[in-house]
């Protein structure tokens, strides 16, 4: 069996004085989709903030590829690079808002060593009409879609994605749907959701936390 | 709408107010003397009406377009009154009604302040096109994010007060060396110092954007691998170039309107050019540690005041040796800048 995609063992993360996850462990392996469900506040997004580096664990392990999410700063960084990141929440992207949409997939391509966004991306995602918009000109679906698309350049290994469907019409949902079943040929897919439906078109392994 | 115009004018009125005292207080300078000054030579009205009304420019764009009153304006009972711009704007020219009264001359002042509010309304007014957007090649990650911050720095309003800020500390540096009656090393360490704290409010005014938007896209670039090297070091060369040109620009001025030569000037300007440098260096610890708080602009400010007492102090010390001392310290200041933490 080859290195997971994705390894979390004993994770305990805290946020300000509360600790919102204890001793968790979970795998994402290649070609595979799995989805973290739970109540609001339950920890989906701590967790997804610990694989990609913005809280940094109190204990526990966070390893991509078999490189350490809070290892060293070289192996740090490369474990970084080989995943992509959507923000949850509606207000995801938001403190970047003076960003265009085409400086955001300039910086994000530059800093992982990735392609501008393919065509098919362009496409299914409608970046086209994003490009020159600042991220707090557009509207909430806009703004998610272009963080999507950011997440995706490359693409990398692996996909954390949070709440991925929050904000985009019923049309676009079924390009995305299509974009992850697709992207299970490249890696993974760690994702948040609240609607079961989606979830059962990606077929996803789902686990509940809290 | 008018709060806000309001404490961006009274930092500008402090800025101008602590220029005018050091810059007076030591040279003997009275109101008449520089209302004389206006009255008597075109290029120093217009130079100095120029900057004056480039400090006020991002505060007069604010009333005119009047785009944080859009949701009042829609009410039922509209509450902001057409004149209140107006009324707002001309209250913030003030100050050159005021010397020109403290000089004796009413009328002439009522003119002048008259005259700078509607060329002040009148540009506020104006919308420059919009450039074509050109394509984005950035192969390197510090490459990017040096492109963000300064595209942000050459969007915000912060730039234009910089750099006439820098211009005034420069006229003032001029003047201290002009009547001295200063030459080389001494001209050169006395003018330095004195761009260095009369600059105070263009270099915290140049650091404020930077060091927002580089804030601001921290976690973008450190979730997408960009090691924390990088994303700090983009920042201190975006600030050291930009305080390079502005210590550079305010160094020029120094040496032209102090009479200095050629030389005098080349060494003048060379100084200024390593001293921005390394202020540049060292407001990128600083904006790291401003960031870190709610109160990003009171941080900046402080640390930029401190920033510049050690650099003067050290010129006081050690004469231009401090041009070498200086870049050490920013160094030093910035390989203990914390990185970014989200709670």
């Amino acid at each position: 069996m080859g290195v997971a995609l994705l390894k979390v063992r004993d994770l305990t993360v805290r946020r300000g004085r509360k600790i919102v996850l204890s001793g968790v462990d979970l795998d994402v392996e290649a070609g595979e989709i799995v989805a973290l469900v739970g109540p609001n506040g339950c920890g989906k997004s701590s967790l997804m903030g610990s694989v990609v580096g913005l809280y940094e664990p109190r204990r526990g392990e966070v390893q991509i590829q078999g490189r350490s999410a809070w290892g060293p700063p070289d192996e740090r960084a490369d474990a970084r690079r080989a995943q992509g990141y959507l923000p949850g929440g509606a207000d995801g992207g938001d403190p970047m808002g003076f960003l265009h949409g085409r400086e955001l997939w300039a910086l994000v391509a530059a800093t992982r060593g990735a392609p501008p966004p393919t065509e098919e991306l362009r496409a299914a995602l409608g970046l086209d009409e994003l490009a020159e918009l600042t991220i707090e000109q557009m509207s909430l679906g806009q703004r998610r879609r272009a963080c999507l698309a950011a997440a995706m350049l490359g693409p990398p290994p692996l996909l954390v994605l949070d709440e991925p469907d929050n904000g985009i019409d019923p049309a676009r949902i079924e390009r995305l749907v299509e974009l992850l079943v697709d992207h299970r040929a490249h890696g993974g897919v760690l994702l948040a959701s609240h609607d079961p439906e989606l979830l059962r078109r990606l077929d996803a392994r789902v686990v509940a936390l809290g | 709408m008018a709060a806000a115009a309001w404490r961006r004018t009274a930092a500008v009125w402090t800025a101008v107010a602590v220029l005018a005292g050091v810059v007076m207080g030591p040279t003997g300078l009275l109101p008449a003397d520089v209302v004389a000054l206006l009255v008597g030579s075109t290029a120093a009205a217009c130079l100095l009406g120029g900057l004056w009304l480039a400090l006020l420019h991002p505060t007069a764009r604010t009333l005119a377009r009047g785009e944080e009153a859009r949701y009042l304006r829609c009410l039922a009972a509209p509450r902001v009154a057409p004149a209140l711009p107006w009324l707002t704007l001309a209250a913030m020219h003030a100050p050159p009604l005021a010397l020109f009264a403290a000089a004796g001359r009413w009328r002439l002042g009522a003119a002048v302040w008259l005259g700078l509010t509607a060329a002040s309304f009148a540009l506020a007014k104006v919308e420059l096109p919009r450039r074509a957007p050109r394509p984005l090649a950035w192969r390197a990650p510090g490459q990017a994010l040096r492109a963000v911050i300064t595209g942000r720095l050459l969007a915000d309003d912060g730039l234009l007060r910089g750099v006439a800020f820098a211009a005034l500390a420069g006229l003032g540096a001029g003047l201290m060396i002009r009547n001295n009656q200063l030459l080389g090393a001494s001209a050169s360490t006395l003018g330095l110092g004195t761009i260095i704290v009369l600059g105070t409010p263009a270099w915290a005014a140049v650091t404020q954007p930077a060091a927002r938007a580089h804030h601001r896209v921290a976690a973008v670039c450190f979730t997408a691998g960009m090691p924390a090297g990088t994303w700090l070091a983009s920042l201190a060369l975006v600030l050291a170039a930009t305080l390079a040109v502005l210590f550079g620009l305010a160094a020029a001025l120094a040496a032209l309107f102090g009479g200095l030569p050629a030389g005098d000037l080349l060494r003048l300007v060379g100084g200024g050019l390593a001293l921005g440098a390394a202020a540049g260096a060292a407001e990128a610890a600083v904006a790291r540690w401003a960031t870190r708080s709610a109160q990003v602009a009171a941080r900046i400010l402080t640390g930029t005041l401190l920033i510049a007492a050690a650099w003067a102090l050290l010129l006081g010390l050690v004469g231009e040796a401090a041009l070498l001392a200086a870049p050490a310290l920013a160094v030093a200041a910035l390989t203990r800048a914390p990185e970014p933490t989200w709670a």
